[in-house]
């Protein structure tokens, strides 16, 4: 859906000094992907999403928005996405259901579909009732809601949010949290910058990480950090008087249990490994049924996710 | 506005998207798109501008400077009374010529403005009641005399039924013949237009003996400059373009001295005169010179300093770039709000103006000179709101863009006359000659302000000249030349300029 070849950004130069913002960074992202972009400030996220929503020209290479070139296609590139500015401005003297209205008029709907849209948008983002008031008193996070909304009058096929949630209460990131998930499986791709990383890691399946405007990794959570040596491990420990050779053997031989090592004199009792992809609980509730008359027990259950923020740190720090 | 209507309903998707072909933007659909575009926005600026209350500020500056403007010059217009200069000078003399002791006689002499008498031309005396009384014509010499007149007042006329003058001849009595008979000089004043230069604020004095000739060499001193030292050879003397006023003089000759007084009602001082207000094309004219041209930059100033730096700084602007739309065409859009929204009070207004002058004047200014008044001061206002709008894109703040946008009205309307003085001054041109004024119309088309002004003269139906040194076209092609350069110059510094 998203997709950059050597993307690149110079700021300046003419006359000051340049400032390489974004350096050759290719990407790609697909259909139905949230994808995290992330990195610290100033590292050229902003820059890049400008590119992509063309407020930006590129210095030199290209991005492909749902196959169009967007400086030889831009405006049908521009119809596929829908976008939300780190600092949403509109025109404050307009009401919130007006200042909508004029942005459908850009994609051509008529008088009536545009009000029909407005009305719905602003319903979709929880602000029904403030249709009518003037954007000059709305809060940041009502702004926050109605640029969420402007990102959506063309029903996009790509949400490109800059730091959607920055400034929000944490009802408020809840609230975007479940709009984003719901607007993704209404077939909706998103890109979104975040400095939230709890935030990334419950919604985004995939991430970018960028610094100094250089790409330093794409994946998943996962694999990304698998590769930093990051691991993400489920164990449970037993102990009891039941144990014996015979009682290991036999949990062994249960599904989804990888590996039982010893614990140390200290801890006592055993750790079982527990295999990638399964339900925890499910395993503890089978572990438990057929062990309790072993005089076996579940003493522990550790579930290690690997950590974004300890992933971001370590990989931003090497570059 | 509502481009295209969705024919298939697409259940999941409700964007009404202009079917995207795989080849990608085609021109006419980009043409399209963007042409719709500049149209909402210019739509939603228009609104803004004109329930603004910065609007109806300028809007009240602008009623105030141009309909006073209108009205005052009008008033002026209406009692204009336009100088002929005279064909010749009618001189009569109330005297006793024949035998009677009445002095019921009149002599009537006719000369041109320079004294030299003007024979063969009939001289008709009427009753006040309009009744011809007499009728003579003089002689060679343009004399002829209307013996033993009734004791009446009359009014005399020549050239058959054109009445040139008229003069009451006094009533004849007994003291009236005693005081004449013990004159040594005879002395008659006429104001007229003797320079022909349509104002009556000349002199001409006729100085005759007691034998009724013409008196060469009199002195004439009193309140005037003296034009001339004294009476010419056939006793006329002149003193020209004197300020309204009451003027006593002395005529002397022979030692003898004889006292008159000359009234002048009208000067070139007049600003009816300065201005040749003559009717209604001609206040409109000056209305537009003098108060149009100085106020509606103002007003474009006043509309567009912030039109594109309010949307940078609210950053409004991003969400703007992110709709499908050219940032030429934002450009564009903007310029084509703010000009409507000023253009369609400004018309109103003037035809107001325009209204307020026929009621003055009691006739109406001819209707392609409103019209092309209307698309001149519109062209005008445009390339102010260009000039500002490119301010407004560059300027790193709203102060600055005001500040410039001030500048550059201040240089137009004040210093480039400065500056095309010191030009002419350098390649040597004396002030006022010709080349003066060639070169000077010349750099004055770099001007809108002088343009503006140009066009007017070359569109009134009363002072069409080309202003020497230019052809009647250049003003046309400066002007739009200007516009298009600057139209262009808005849209691509937009493009150019980083937004954030
Ligand atoms: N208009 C500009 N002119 C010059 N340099 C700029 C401009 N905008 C951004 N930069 C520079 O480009 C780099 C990238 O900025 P950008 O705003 O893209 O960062 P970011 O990742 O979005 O940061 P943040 O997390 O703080 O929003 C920074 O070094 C910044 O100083
Ligand atoms: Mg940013």
């Amino acid at each position: 859906m998203i997709v950059t070849n050597k993307l690149t950004k110079v700021y300046g130069g003419f006359f000051g000094s340049s400032v390489l913002a974004v350096d050759n960074i290719d990407l790609e992202v697909d259909r139905k992907d949230i994808f995290g972009f992330l990195g610290p400030n100033g590292a050229g996220k902003t820059t890049t999403i400008h590119m992509f929503t063309t407020v930006l020209e590129p210095t030199s290479g290209t991005a492909e928005i749902c196959g169009y070139d967007i400086t030889k296609s831009p405006l049908i590139a521009k119809r596929k996405i829908g976008f939300m500015p780190e600092m949403p401005g509109f025109y404050d003297w307009l009401k919130a259901e007006d200042q909508l209205k004029f942005y459908c008029d850009f994609y051509g709907y008529s008088r009536q579909e545009s009000k029909t849209r407005a009305k719905e948008l602003m319903e979709l983002v929880g602000m029904g009732e403030f249709r009518n008031r003037k954007i000059k008193t709305f809060s940041h996070g009502m702004r926050k809601r109605l640029a969420l909304a402007s990102a959506m009058v063309n029903d996009p096929e790509i949400l490109i949010l800059d730091e959607p949630m920055g400034g929000l209460d944490p009802m408020g990131v809840h609230s975007f949290r479940e709009m984003i998930k719901e607007l993704n499986r209404n077939d909706i791709t998103i890109f979104l910058s975040s400095h939230l990383l709890p935030e990334v890691q419950q919604l985004c399946n995939k991430v970018g990480i960028i610094n100094r405007g250089k790409i330093l990794a794409v994946d998943t959570i996962d694999n990304l950090s698998r590769k930093v040596g990051l691991e993400s491990f489920t164990r449970l420990t037993i102990d009891g008087k039941g144990l014996s050779e015979k009682v290991l053997d036999f949990i062994k031989t249960i599904p989804g249990v990888a590996e039982i090592r010893v614990n140390s004199q200290r801890e006592r009792g055993y750790t079982i490994i527990v295999n990638e992809g399964i339900d925890i609980q499910d395993l503890a509730g089978v572990l438990n049924e057929k062990l309790v008359k072993r005089d076996v027990y579940l003493s522990r259950l550790e579930q290690a996710k690997p950590n974004l923020e300890e992933l971001f740190m370590k990989i931003t720090r090497g570059s | 506005m509502e481009a295209e209507k969705k024919s298939e309903e697409t259940p999941e998707k409700g964007a009404p998207a202009v079917k995207a072909k795989e080849s990608g933007e085609t021109f006419v659909e980009a043409f399209k798109q963007n042409l719709m575009g500049i149209l909402i926005i210019a739509r939603t600026d228009i609104i803004a501008h004109l329930k603004s209350p910065r609007m109806a500020i300028l809007m009240v500056i602008f009623i105030f400077t141009v309909l006073s403007g209108a009205y005052f010059f009008a008033g002026m217009a209406a009692d204009y009374t336009e100088a002929q200069p005279p064909e010749f000078l009618v001189w009569t003399y109330i005297v006793n010529l024949d035998d009677d002791t009445y002095p019921d006689d009149m002599l009537v002499i006719t000369t041109d403005t320079t004294g030299k008498s003007i024979g063969d031309v009939t001289i008709s005396l009427f009753h006040l009641n309009g009744t011809l009384y007499e009728k003579e014509t003089t002689d060679e010499v343009g004399r002829t005399i209307f013996y033993d007149i009734d004791p009446q007042s009359y009014l005399n006329s020549h050239k058959g039924d054109y009445v040139e003058m008229y003069r009451p001849v006094i009533t004849t009595e007994k003291q009236m013949y005693q005081f004449l008979s013990e004159m040594e000089l005879y002395v008659q004043t006429q104001v007229a237009d003797l320079d022909e230069d349509n104002v009556a604020d000349d002199v001409a004095i006729l100085v005759l003996n007691e034998r009724l000739e013409p008196v060469p060499g009199a002195t004439v001193s009193g309140g005037f400059d003296q034009d001339e030292e004294s009476t010419n050879a056939y006793g006329l003397y002149r003193e020209y373009n004197l300020l309204k006023d009451n003027y006593e003089y002395e005529i002397t000759w022979n030692e003898v001295v004889a006292v008159d007084e000359a009234e002048i009602l009208n000067d070139d001082m007049d600003i009816e005169n300065l201005l040749n207000l003559q009717g209604p094309d001609d206040v409109l004219m000056q209305t537009a010179g003098l108060f149009i041209v100085m106020i509606v930059p103002i007003m474009a100033i006043g509309i567009s300093f912030d039109t594109i730096s309010r949307e940078k700084i609210s950053k409004s602007v991003v969400f703007l770039l992110s709709r499908p739309i050219g940032k030429r065409s934002i450009a564009a859009g903007k310029f084509i709000g703010s000009l409507t929204a000023l253009a369609i009070p400004l018309t109103v207004i003037s035809l107001v103006g325009v209204g307020i002058i026929s009621m003055k004047t009691s006739e109406s200014p001819s209707g392609g000179f409103v019209a092309g008044f209307l698309v001149i001061t519109i062209v005008f206002t445009a390339i102010f709101v260009l000039l500002q709008q490119i301010f407004s894109t560059l300027a790193k703040t709203t102060g600055n863009a005001i500040m410039a946008g001030i500048s550059i009205w201040l240089f137009f309307y004040i210093f480039f006359g400065l500056i095309i003085l010191l030009i002419n001054q350098l390649v040597g041109n004396q002030f006022l000659s010709t080349e003066y004024y060639e070169l000077s119309n010349k750099l004055t088309l770099f001007s809108p302000t002088g343009t503006y002004g140009f066009l007017m003269v070359l569109i009134s139906p009363t002072a069409g000249d080309t202003p020497i040194g230019i052809t009647s076209w250049a003003p046309a092609l400066s002007f739009t030349l200007g516009f298009v350069i600057l139209f262009i110059l808005s849209m691509e510094l937009f493009r150019k300029r980083p937004y954030l």
